[in-house]
């Protein structure tokens, strides 16, 4: 009896959803749709591993025809976002501007740094997004550079990680090592479109006898971590 | 009695409500799992997996244990479409995935052929209850919320002692902010709960299906005996549909 009921809330609920489609307002039944933006994500951050923070990147062209005259060297760094939903579409975009003392020649070079992605680090976390803050001196009680913390075992592999400050802030966490037993490869072609109901998670009493969570790995990412802002101590 | 130890790099909480227990048997749970770890554990080089790794021992001579890890991973790898694998890329052999919960089963298959029937067997937040608490009531699981570890965001009311095993990593949950529009947050899945006959099925099921991103919540669902809980890092929570009727 059970499963017919359900049976017919599934039907019922795909002859609503379809009715909603060809009203051109599908966006009140929510399908749980693949979308797989793990390698986009991983240039993107890739791109942010490699944030000059305050001078241009050493791959920057070199302008060598520009006129005789004084110039003066001008850059500026800003994400720039080309559009679509595409993350890739996103850039951390560097333009070197030469201006010299004549108004009317002045020569602009483009660059987009290129990843400088290592094996050792497949994986980025941005942890803020930081707008380029000059600061000349750290107030903040770290030290600019990046620190790698301790190898921690957290039973499905290690954990390690590196944490970069730049003018006194976090900026970025590497993942030198995770686990990765699991199997990444995705089985989309075997599901079938089955409606499963969907809630907002809410906090609740926490007056229960035992918690069921992957707490491992974080707190083996908690302790690499920490002992890697520990190196980073003035 | 409850004591909660350190191995296989994750806290094991073993608690024992029946009278008259005896401080040996909380003991003896815990030398299991010792035992299971210098038997199992990939991290340590005098292990007989990683003997079998350098190819120091044959089938033939591995130990009963080993040819029942084996086994039942070859099971799971069928029944997940080859989702769930012990083998690596290089040929080596990890079955941590599996080894967990089948240990928590074995020490609660001991615990009861000992005379014990209400416990609770917590080995990093995969869990097996039986009988009743303390308080001589079903045991009451909280679900962890992934995003705020120090929040629970579903209680499962265990009456029928089903065994219960979360996967998920820190990781995932955190690698997955667009670093160009902090809102942005992209759909990861952060932690697959699944409630299973025993721990034994729950925790193999929750790995194979965690592997499979979004789509491990429709394959718990086409499982027989099982349910599942999925929190995704917008933190939305997607439900089997017999979930409900465990948090009543």
């Amino acid at each position: 009896m059970r499963k017919f009921l359900l049976s017919v809330f599934v039907i019922s609920v795909f002859g609503i959803y379809a009715l909603f489609a060809k009203s051109g307002n599908p966006s009140t039944v929510v399908f749980n749709t693949q979308t797989n933006s793990n390698t986009n994500n991983q240039l993107n951050n890739n791109d942010s591993n490699t944030l000059p923070i305050t001078t241009p990147p050493s791959t920057a062209p070199t302008v060598t025809e520009a006129p005789v005259v004084k110039k003066v060297k001008k850059t500026t760094c800003s994400w720039k976002y080309y559009g679509g939903d595409d993350e890739e579409n996103s850039r951390y975009v560097c333009t070197t501007t030469l201006v010299d003392t004549t108004p009317t020649s002045s020569k602009t070079t483009t660059t987009t740094p290129k990843p400088t992605s290592t094996p050792t680090t497949p994986k980025t976390v941005a942890v803020a997004t930081p707008p380029p803050v000059v600061k000349p001196k750290s107030t903040s009680g770290w030290n600019d550079g990046t620190f790698t913390g301790n190898s921690i075992d957290a039973y499905y592999g290690y954990v390690q990680v590196s944490a970069t400050i730049s003018g006194g802030r976090l900026t970025n966490i590497n993942f030198l090592d995770y686990p990765q037993d699991r199997s990444t490869s995705l089985m989309k072609s075997q599901m079938a479109m089955t409606i499963l109901k969907s809630e907002a998670i809410n906090a609740q009493s926490s007056n229960v006898d035992y918690v069921s969570g992957a707490t491992y790995t974080s707190d083996a990412f908690n302790q690499s971590l920490s002992s890697a802002l520990s190196k980073a101590r003035v | 009695m409850k004591d909660t130890r350190l191995i296989m790099g994750m806290p094991i909480t073993v608690e024992i409500v029946d009278l008259h227990v005896e401080n040996q048997v909380l003991e003896s749970v815990f030398n299991y799992f010792t035992y299971i770890d210098e038997k199992f554990s990939t991290y340590k080089e005098t292990s007989e997996i990683m003997k079998i790794n350098r190819g120091e021992i044959n089938e033939n001579d591995y130990s009963e244990d080993m040819k029942e890890i084996f086994q039942l991973a070859e099971k799971t790898k069928i029944e997940t479409n080859n989702f769930f694998n012990i083998k690596k890329p290089d040929g080596s052999y990890d079955p941590s995935g599996i080894v967990k919960g089948w240990a928590i089963q074995k020490a609660s298959d001991n615990l009861k052929n000992n005379g014990y029937n209400n416990f609770c067997l917590d080995a990093g937040g995969d869990i097996q209850t039986s009988g009743k608490n303390s308080k001589g009531e079903p045991w009451t699981i909280g679900i962890r919320n992934p995003l705020n570890t120090n929040e629970i965001i579903k209680i499962i009311n265990n009456k029928n002692n089903k065994g219960i095993a979360t996967s998920g990593t820190y990781i995932r949950g955190n690698h997955i902010y667009n670093p160009n529009n902090k809102d942005d947050i992209l759909s990861e899945v952060l932690s697959l709960t699944v409630i299973g006959p025993n721990i034994y099925e729950a925790d193999r099921f929750a790995t194979a299906a965690f592997a499979m991103g979004k789509d491990g919540i429709y394959f718990i669902d086409k499982l027989v005996g099982f349910e599942g809980y999925m929190i995704d890092t917008k933190g939305i929570a997607t439900m089997t549909r017999g979930f409900e009727e465990y948090t009543q």
